[in-house]
């Protein structure tokens, strides 16, 4: 008897508290799409307890340890991959490069004296150094420059250069030059004197070498 | 053929033949083939203008007989004068200057132009026997000739005046002058 009167009674609370549950709920509805309670948010929200609460909330622990929970769950790496995935990426490379921002970037990084100091450090480095070897010694380098050299653009260039009258101008200009005679002159004398030389020191040999056929012949001691 | 030189260089005993300081007779002909070659370069030039105008001048034989000895004289006078004043005048020919070589009196001084004269004549008279007043520049210790011994000269090394001086480069490659 007792446990019948227990097992009504349960049912009975279960149905009151769901009733009262859904009572609360569409009284909440109610609530919420009245045009005062969006009054009433409006007012909470520009009220300087709310600005209290959020500078308190803000100064306090709660931040530290959001941003804590946050990194434990990667949330994100979960909010970047999403982002990414939804194409935000591509949207604001296009933004930014269509828009002026990126170019006001650009001059005032251009103005800036920190730039002068990275370029001058970039320039005198020697990694620098090491990859214009690399390029320079590539390959991929020497196919391209074969390339140029064989494409009908280099034999164009040379031959309206050996037509025009500027070239000619240009090596002639050159070849009267002073410092081009002269070293066209000291060359030729160096060249000469360098053959003059050689002469001399064969005649000295020559000297003491006929000198000693004739006393040889003449059956005379040497010198 | 030159000939000659210094008092001025001391006649100490070389050890080789080669490196005496005196010119031998391969050296000095040489130099005197030069020399040659300048003599006759020179009249060639003349005579080739003169035979151009003779193309175009009538010229009578007679005058061209005349012409022909003044030429000759001329050629004596202008390779008696070549030795002459040069060996008067420093002791170099233009031969003697490529061989490094001076005629220069045997005991010091300037050679002046009454000895190269002497000398000249010594030269001709060296070389028309056959050439035999050349030996004895193949056998005496100071290389002098039949010329030498009459004008008292004898022919020297020059100094190569041109050697590269300690600590410095002589000439600057060419490349290096075009900056």
């Amino acid at each position: 008897m007792l446990g019948f009167a227990m097992r009504v009674g349960g049912a009975v609370g279960r149905t009151a508290a769901s009733a009262a549950e859904s009572a609360f709920l569409f009284a909440l509805d109610v609530t919420l799409a009245a045009p005062v309670a969006e009054a009433a948010v409006d007012r909470v929200l520009s009220s300087a307890l709310a600005e209290r609460s959020l500078d308190r909330v803000l100064a306090g622990p709660l931040v530290d340890a959001l941003a804590r929970d946050l990194v434990k769950n990667s949330v994100p790496q979960r909010l970047a991959d999403q982002l990414l995935a939804a194409g935000i990426a591509e949207e604001v490379a296009t933004r930014l490069l269509a828009g002026p921002e990126l170019h006001r970037v650009i001059d005032a990084a251009l103005d800036s004296p920190a730039f002068d100091r990275v370029a001058d450090k970039v320039v005198n480095s020697p990694a620098l150094e090491r990859l214009a070897d690399d390029v320079a010694n590539s390959p991929a380098m020497e196919r391209a420059a074969v390339r140029v050299v064989e494409s009908r653009l280099v034999e164009a260039v040379v031959r309206r250069l050996l037509e025009s009258d500027e070239l000619w101008l240009l090596v002639g200009e050159i070849a009267r030059s002073e410092p081009v005679t002269d070293a066209i002159t000291q060359d030729t004398l160096g060249f000469a004197g360098e053959i003059a030389a050689e002469v001399r020191a064969l005649s000295r040999g020559g000297d003491a070498r006929v000198e000693r056929v004739a006393r040889r012949m003449l059956r005379r001691s040497p010198k | 053929m030159s000939s000659g030189t210094a008092a001025a260089v001391s006649p100490s005993t070389p050890d080789r033949a080669a490196d005496a300081p005196y010119a031998g007779l391969v050296t000095r002909s040489l130099a005197f083939a030069v020399d040659a070659a300048v003599i006759d370069g020179a009249a060639l030039l003349v005579v080739a203008v003169v035979a151009l105008a003779g193309t175009v001048l009538h010229i009578p034989d007679d005058v061209k007989t005349v012409l022909l000895a003044i030429g000759a004289a001329a050629y004596v006078v202008w390779g008696t004068g070549y030795f002459v004043s040069f060996w008067a005048t420093g002791g170099r020919t233009l031969g003697n200057r490529v061989m490094y070589i001076r005629v220069a009196p045997a005991g010091g001084g300037k050679l002046g132009y009454r000895r190269a004269v002497l000398r000249f004549a010594g030269l001709l008279l060296a070389v028309l026997p056959l050439l035999l007043g050349l030996v004895p520049i193949l056998f005496n210790d100071r290389r002098r000739g039949l010329q030498d011994a009459i004008a008292d000269t004898v022919v020297v090394h020059d100094p190569d005046r041109r050697a590269p001086r300690p600590g410095g480069a002589r000439h600057a490659p060419a490349s290096r002058q075009l900056r």
